[in-house]
């Protein structure tokens, strides 16, 4: 009897693990798709993007190489249109212009290039869509002193013989670096969020341990009043930061990116609540070693909060690499935007409708810190953790 | 008597020593900041410029009547600002996506709260979004509502081919459909995030005991559900749901920005785009600084009315 039970225990227990893992593939599944899309269009010709039904690896990509003419004739009309930069430019559209100059030999020293936008140019971009009518229906005429390969004199071919080939197009991400200063957002926002973080840490640090361990005139009243200010929204603030960054002339500078975001009511008082929970005992003992409070706030406080300066650590890291509206206010030039405000403008400056270039975008901006956090994963779920159990 | 009284006076010094930094920042970054931007909102700038000394005009609470009052006009009872109440209505709006939300993260944690082979690779899966930079997580799912090549459209069209129904697809950042758009784009977001943790956390704390009684009593897994693990994870409910909503008055702004720059037909600005609005775009300090006050009682409000009323329904053990 008893081993029959545990057979169908054991069959009972595969059927609900079966059921368990399918609905979870499904639930994975609706989170994978949006990242695999954003993928598989990063690697798109541009031609293959804006085309129905979407294909997750399209069947084909442009193979004519840069510079080579080509004379496509659309629905009786006829333009002349020669293959550059990785796109079309063609003659009723005149030219599909580069909105921004780059010195390109600097692409992977952001701090050495000058960028500069042309506005009177974008207007020329969004003409292509004039002439972009590659999608099947175009015939092509290939002009036989351009190109070798094709040689084909004036024979009218249907636009799939021109594409050929799967190849990934790996220089979409070289034009999204190219095209804007995609390196240069990144080092701004690496840099920012690295001296908040510091900062931010520190200064809360020191506060905290001031508020749990030191007793001054008007401590509790003044815990208080961080406590109160913890309630009140960003948006309350904004303005008057805002005026007081004008003033001194701090605009378009890591000043005003670094220096407001440095000092947090919420740290101090994450740190003072976990700084109260260190027995008090060997504070006592170094200071009957004549330890100061420095020395005692360096070799004994510090070292024994690890766990919460790290989740302080992560948690204003990710804050401020991902805080989007101050940053969006207090920059001008393109040079200074961080990565989230970059994307923003590189959307806004007409690159809003080429998505694989877009998704080239948004993919370099995700990857290294998911990463990161792949290999780090335990230090946010405790920090995540130690946070509910406080609130 | 003297040597307690420099130790005290040492103590003093090094309080604040250890103080001043973060409290320079505090003053100048926080309190003066709140304190001003109160008596901005009673201030109206004649010209507008912020060099000194200032142009101003103070104009009592001229902002505040515009704001939340009304008027009579022929057809009626008109708001001062009839905007205003349009924004705080999609603000309204966009919330009704956080029960949503949670019970999603809720559901997740559940499905996750099991040692199982490769349990570890599906709770980072779920992570991933939210810690992706939101912009990019936003400007993605701009291209997955594209009206003509995006990938939900071909999935819903797929659907309608299967059933023989013709269905077009959602005009998803329309002025009718750019709300619940920016629902599901943050469902997506944030379902495995936060929230998720704190579910999972707090379902792992539940004593093992509890469930093994409520097997000797024959409980079926929904009577379980509801005796045991709803009470018992009340209290991060309780918590998530009020950061949530604290955070909801706040949020929407960087969706709207991505998605249609609070368009199309302002469908999708919220009372946050709204200041940032007034402030940013049209330079009306004094009027975004009345706004954030008033979003700032209305947050704080809620958040009492929650603690009042919702306190009752946590159970703590």
């Amino acid at each position: 009897m008893a081993p029959e039970i545990e057979k169908r225990r054991k069959k009972d227990k595969f059927r609900q693990d079966l059921i368990f893992y399918i609905l979870l593939s499904i639930t994975a599944a609706f989170m994978a798709v949006p990242f695999i899309w954003m993928i598989s269009t990063s690697l798109k010709h541009p031609d293959a993007v804006f085309i129905y039904p979407p294909k997750w690896i399209p069947d084909y990509n442009y193979i004519i190489e840069n510079g080579k003419k080509v004379t496509v004739n659309v629905i009786g009309e006829k333009y002349e249109i020669e293959y550059l930069e990785g796109r079309l430019k063609g003659q009723r559209g005149e030219t599909f212009k580069k909105i921004m100059e780059v010195d390109s030999k600097h692409w992977w020293q952001p701090w050495k290039k000058k960028y500069s936008v042309n506005t009177s140019e974008e207007k020329n971009f969004y003409q292509w869509d004039e002439i972009k009518l590659l999608k099947g229906e175009a015939v092509v005429e290939i002009v036989k002193e351009v190109d070798e390969v094709y040689a084909v004199e004036k024979r009218t071919l249907p636009i799939k013989d021109v594409y050929t080939g799967i190849k990934p197009v790996w220089s979409n991400y070289r034009t999204v670096i190219e095209k804007i200063p995609f390196a240069r957002f990144y080092w701004n926002s690496i840099i920012v969020a690295f001296c908040v973080t510091i900062g931010q840490v520190f200064t809360s640090a020191m506060a905290g341990y001031a508020f749990s361990r030191l007793s001054f005139p008007g401590r509790d009243k003044l815990f208080f009043g961080y406590l109160a200010t913890m309630m009140i929204p960003q948006a309350v603030i904004l303005v008057p930061v805002f005026i007081l960054m004008t003033w001194l002339n701090w605009i378009d500078s890591y000043k005003a990116l670094i220096v407001p975001a440095m000092f947090s009511a919420y740290g101090t008082f994450m740190l003072r609540q976990f700084f109260m929970t260190i027995p008090v005992d060997l504070e006592d003992a170094a200071k009957i070693d004549g330890c100061n409070y420095i020395r005692i706030f360096w070799s004994i406080i510090l070292p024994l909060s690890k766990p919460a300066l790290a989740t302080l650590t992560v948690f204003t890291f990710m804050g401020s690499w991902m805080n989007f509206m101050w940053p969006l206010i207090v920059t001008n030039r393109v040079e200074m935007k961080t990565l989230p405000v970059g994307l923003a403008y590189f959307q806004e400056t007409g690159f809003g409708t080429q998505y694989e270039l877009l998704m080239a975008g948004a993919f370099m901006a995700v990857i290294p810190l998911v990463l990161i956090f792949i290999f780090t994963q335990r230090f946010f779920v405790e920090g995540i953790k130690m946070q509910g159990i406080k609130g | 008597m003297k040597l307690s009284l420099t130790k005290k006076r040492n103590e003093m010094f090094y309080a604040y020593l250890f103080l001043v930094p973060n409290l320079i920042g505090f003053l100048v970054f926080t309190f003066f900041p709140v304190v001003a931007s109160l008596l901005l909102s009673f201030i109206k700038y004649r010209v507008i410029t912020l060099s000194w000394p200032l142009d101003i005009e103070f104009i009592g609470l001229t902002h505040f009547i515009k704001l939340l009052g009304f008027h009579r006009e022929t057809a009626g009872i008109v708001a001062n600002d009839p905007l205003f109440w349009k924004f705080l209505w999609n603000t309204a709006y966009l919330m009704c996506g956080i029960p949503a939300g949670m019970a999603g993260s809720l559901m997740l944690a559940i499905v996750l709260n099991r040692k199982q082979k490769g349990i570890v690779f599906f709770r980072t899966l779920f992570f991933l979004p939210s810690m992706c930079l939101t912009v990019a997580v936003a400007l993605l799912w701009v291209w997955i509502y594209n009206f003509d090549y995006g990938i939900l459209n071909t999935f819903i069209r797929g659907i309608g081919d299967l059933f023989n129904f013709n269905l077009e697809g959602v005009h998803w950042l329309s002025a009718e459909w750019i709300k619940l758009s920016m629902i599901i784009a943050c469902f997506w977001t944030f379902l495995g995030g936060h929230n998720m943790i704190l579910y999972l956390a707090a379902l792992q704390n539940i004593p093992k005991a509890l469930y093994e009684a409520a097997d000797i009593d024959g409980a079926t897994k929904a009577q379980k559900f509801w005796a045991v693990t709803w009470p018992m994870i009340s209290p991060t409910t309780f918590f998530i749901s009020i950061m949530s909503i604290i955070g909801g008055f706040q949020g929407g702004f960087m969706f709207a920005y991505i998605f249609a720059r609070g368009g199309p037909h302002q469908a999708s600005t919220t009372l946050m785009y709204y200041i940032f609005n007034n402030f940013f775009e049209w330079n009306n300090f004094g009027y975004a600084c009345c706004i954030a006050w008033f979003m700032f009682v209305l947050i704080f409000a809620v958040t009492i009315f929650n603690w009042r009323f919702g306190g009752k329904l946590v159970h703590y053990s």
